[in-house]
């Protein structure tokens, strides 16, 4: 039945002749030797990919689970990362574990080994575990969150006479003025990655501070056509236009590089960006994203990296446990996801560990990031069965209210066909 | 007749046969590699692609998937985003395929002539063509950049406002069409160059004794000889042009307003995003009908031999 699938993809693709994507994983019995060698893809780069490859070292070199177990670990680019595993899924070759965001879960649902009856703990935070469960099976074993927060530029914001923190909309307003009026930076942008598609997260963000909601319980028609989701963008775009904080320029790089050289003051991200942060020069700062005026609720975007097992077809039972077990692994005795990569680890125990609140990465974004969880603040993505969320050619209208291309409401209105469109 | 005429004519008939029987077999061994491959890679998702276009395809189920019958068709013919893909590769087909050949053909005639350094200027306008479609889209998005690209360095010399290249519905696509010439007319020029290389030199004396200028040599001697190779120039990117992806994705994402989105864009978004197989091959076979309808038309139009 595979096999099918592998020529239909294929068929596809020799109509067109553009579509060749590399497929091939690990697979396997257990391993006539009783060596078993555990494949298994990540999307990470930068920084938390140099934490996940030391994960695994240190995973090899130790060998927790018997001599016999080892990883072998492979980097797939973000943006190659989802077609690759569902190409290697439709073929019946896909690698023993792999990355994948909660919010992708539903999609691939089909494809994965229902894991509930082999893990050994459900001690994750409820909500990061609640999104791994689905239809009374478990799919993933939860790894992270990784919400978004308000990363600013201290010499900045010192120049501009602001002192930080900044702890509502109406003292960022004021910072973003006094930068504007004080200094040489452009105050704010929403995201330090535009290009064609970006800026949906803090989007997101501001829907669901305004109290929207993206799509309607059964995840069959978008319902932020309202008025949450047009307030969001149209103070997206006004930071661009009449507020004059940023430029309306969506080149690829120009706010990841103008934010590290400080031309730009205080932009919107994830927790992985306390990576590039070490490495900057200037005094760095974080805070809780209060950015949207007159907003209803704090709310920040949030998504989860989990580990899933995808189902092969000559995988042994032994195999797959030994796929889960390295998975908790992973997940349950690595402080270091948090505590180096920045990111809100799932695990209690880790996450309440001295290891982690003791880092210094704690007091500067964790703590934060953990209210929020703690005090329901994060939004998470809702999990579509058929859509590929993070595809840039689902937002390119986010990107075209910000460069001022379209108005606001002509933009979510577009917004709506598309998503519509992806839901039918 | 005689025995020995009619014995010879048989054994003479006998061993003809005999012969074409091995060539034939022999030929057909010598391209059973070739078949094979087509077969696998060519022939059998042609058919498989247009096995799927009647289906809401499961692509991880097969044996699930609904027949639609033509359904896929007839909601293409209502697609807003499908007809406006197709208006944007039809756009961009315009904007590169006679810019590739006019600055290809520019080119031939430039290094054909008794010039110095004519194998490095080969070399210099084929090498683009070497590049992957990433590392050409890349090396633009860096020259059109509005924060240190050298193109807009150079205008805000001479104008306060440069424009934002990739960002603005006017110039996006034209932008994309100018890394795509840049990127593929080492291709055309090395074939155009090789046409013109096999015209007869005696060709031109003759039309200079009947007293023909530059131009009319051009147009009466050098056009007709070199038909054949423009007319495969032509469809060759023509294809390719109907075929864009890689530099409206990396370049644009289909933005600003879906200005950029192109055909095979589409065709991917619905597969891979939407995951509607079904609906995706029944764009590639729509796709195949406009390569095959604007390929005879071609052939028609500008004549596909050299005679």
């Amino acid at each position: 039945m595979k096999a099918a699938g592998v020529t239909g993809v294929a068929g596809l693709g020799g109509i067109a002749g553009c579509v060749g994507m590399g497929g091939g994983g690990g697979g396997g019995g257990g391993g006539g030797d009783g060596n078993i060698e555990l494949d298994y893809w990540t999307l990470f780069g930068g920084g938390d990919g140099e934490v996940m490859k030391s994960i695994i070292d240190k995973f090899n070199d130790e060998q927790p689970l018997g001599d016999n177990i080892s990883i072998n670990r492979q980097r797939t680019p973000w943006e190659e990362h989802y077609n690759r595993l569902f190409t290697s899924m439709t073929g019946g070759d896909p690698p023993d574990m792999a990355i994948s965001h909660a919010s992708y879960l539903r999609r691939f649902q089909d494809t994965l080994v229902d894991i509930q009856d082999n893990v050994s703990s459900n001690d994750y935070v409820d909500s990061i575990l609640s999104a791994c469960q689905i239809d009374d099976g478990q799919y993933a074993v939860p790894m992270d969150s990784h919400p978004v927060g308000l990363y600013y530029n201290v010499d900045v914001l010192n120049e501009a006479g602001v002192e930080p923190p900044i702890e509502s909309y109406s003292q960022f307003e004021e910072a973003c003025n006094a930068i504007l009026e004080n200094t040489d930076a452009l105050p704010f942008s929403p995201d330090p990655y535009w290009g064609g598609g970006g800026g949906f997260r803090q989007w997101f963000m501001g829907l669901n501070q305004y109290g929207g909601s993206m799509f309607n319980d059964d995840l069959t028609e978008a319902t932020f056509g309202d008025e949450a989701g047009t307030g969001s963008l149209e103070f997206l775009a006004s930071v661009s236009g009449e507020r004059g904080w940023d430029q309306p320029d969506i080149s690829e790089d120009r706010v990841a590089q103008s934010f590290r050289n400080g031309s730009v003051a205080m932009t919107v991200n994830g927790t992985w960006y306390v990576n590039v942060m070490r490495e900057q020069e200037f005094e760095w700062g974080f805070d809780k994203p209060r950015v949207f005026p007159e907003a209803d609720q704090l709310r920040s975007t949030a998504d989860s990296h989990t580990i899933v097992i995808p189902q092969q077809s000559n995988a042994s039972d032994e195999r797959v446990q030994a796929a889960v077990d390295a998975a908790e692994w992973i997940t349950q005795e690595n402080p270091s996801w948090g505590a180096e990569a920045g990111h809100l680890p799932a695990y209690n125990p880790i996450l309440n560990s001295d290891e982690l609140q003791n880092a210094d990465i704690w007091g500067k974004t964790l703590e934060s990031f953990m209210e929020m969880a703690n005090d329901e603040q994060l939004a998470y993505w809702p999990q579509l069965p058929n859509s590929d969320l993070y595809a840039g050619t689902n937002w390119t209208w986010v990107t075209d209210a910000y460069s001022q291309n379209s108005e606001p409401q002509a933009a979510i209105e577009q917004g709506v066909e598309t998503w519509n469109s992806n839901l039918g | 007749m005689s025995v020995t005429d009619r014995f010879g004519g048989v054994v003479g008939k006998l061993s003809s046969d005999s012969r074409s029987r091995r060539e034939f077999v022999e030929g057909v061994l010598f391209s059973l590699p070739y078949l094979a491959l087509f077969g696998v890679f060519l022939l059998y998702p042609l058919v498989m692609g247009g096995y799927m276009s009647l289906f809401e395809w499961n692509a991880l189920a097969p044996a699930e998937s609904v027949f639609l019958g033509l359904e896929n068709y007839t909601t293409l013919l209502n697609d807003s985003q499908f007809w406006n893909a197709l208006g944007n590769t039809f756009y961009f087909a315009l904007l590169t395929v006679p810019s590739i050949v006019v600055v290809g053909l520019g080119l031939a005639l430039g290094v054909n002539r008794d010039i110095r350094g004519q194998g490095f200027l080969r070399a210099i306008f084929f090498s683009p063509y070497i590049l992957t479609v990433s590392v050409a889209a890349l090396v633009w998005i860096d020259m059109y950049s509005t924060q240190y690209g050298v193109i807009n360095y150079y205008l805000g010399a001479v104008m306060s406002n440069p424009p934002q290249w990739l960002q603005s519905r006017l110039f996006a696509m034209p932008a994309i069409a100018m890394t795509t010439v840049w990127w593929l007319v080492g291709f055309s020029f090395v074939i155009l160059l090789s046409a013109r290389q096999s015209v007869p030199e005696y060709l031109y004396e003759a039309a200079k004794l009947d007293g023909a200028g530059t131009w009319r040599q051009f147009r009466d001697v050098t056009v007709p000889q070199m038909r054949g190779a423009i007319f495969f120039v032509i469809v060759i990117n023509l294809i390719w042009a109907f075929q864009v992806y890689g530099q409206p994705y990396i370049m644009t994402s289909g933005g600003p307003n879906q200005t950029t989105e192109t055909l095979v864009m589409y065709l991917y978004q619905a597969a891979f995003n939407q995951r509607n197989f079904g609906y995706a091959a029944a764009i590639g076979y729509v796709l195949t009908g406009i390569l095959v309808a604007v390929s005879i038309a071609n052939y028609y139009f500008l004549g596909g031999d050299n005679e």
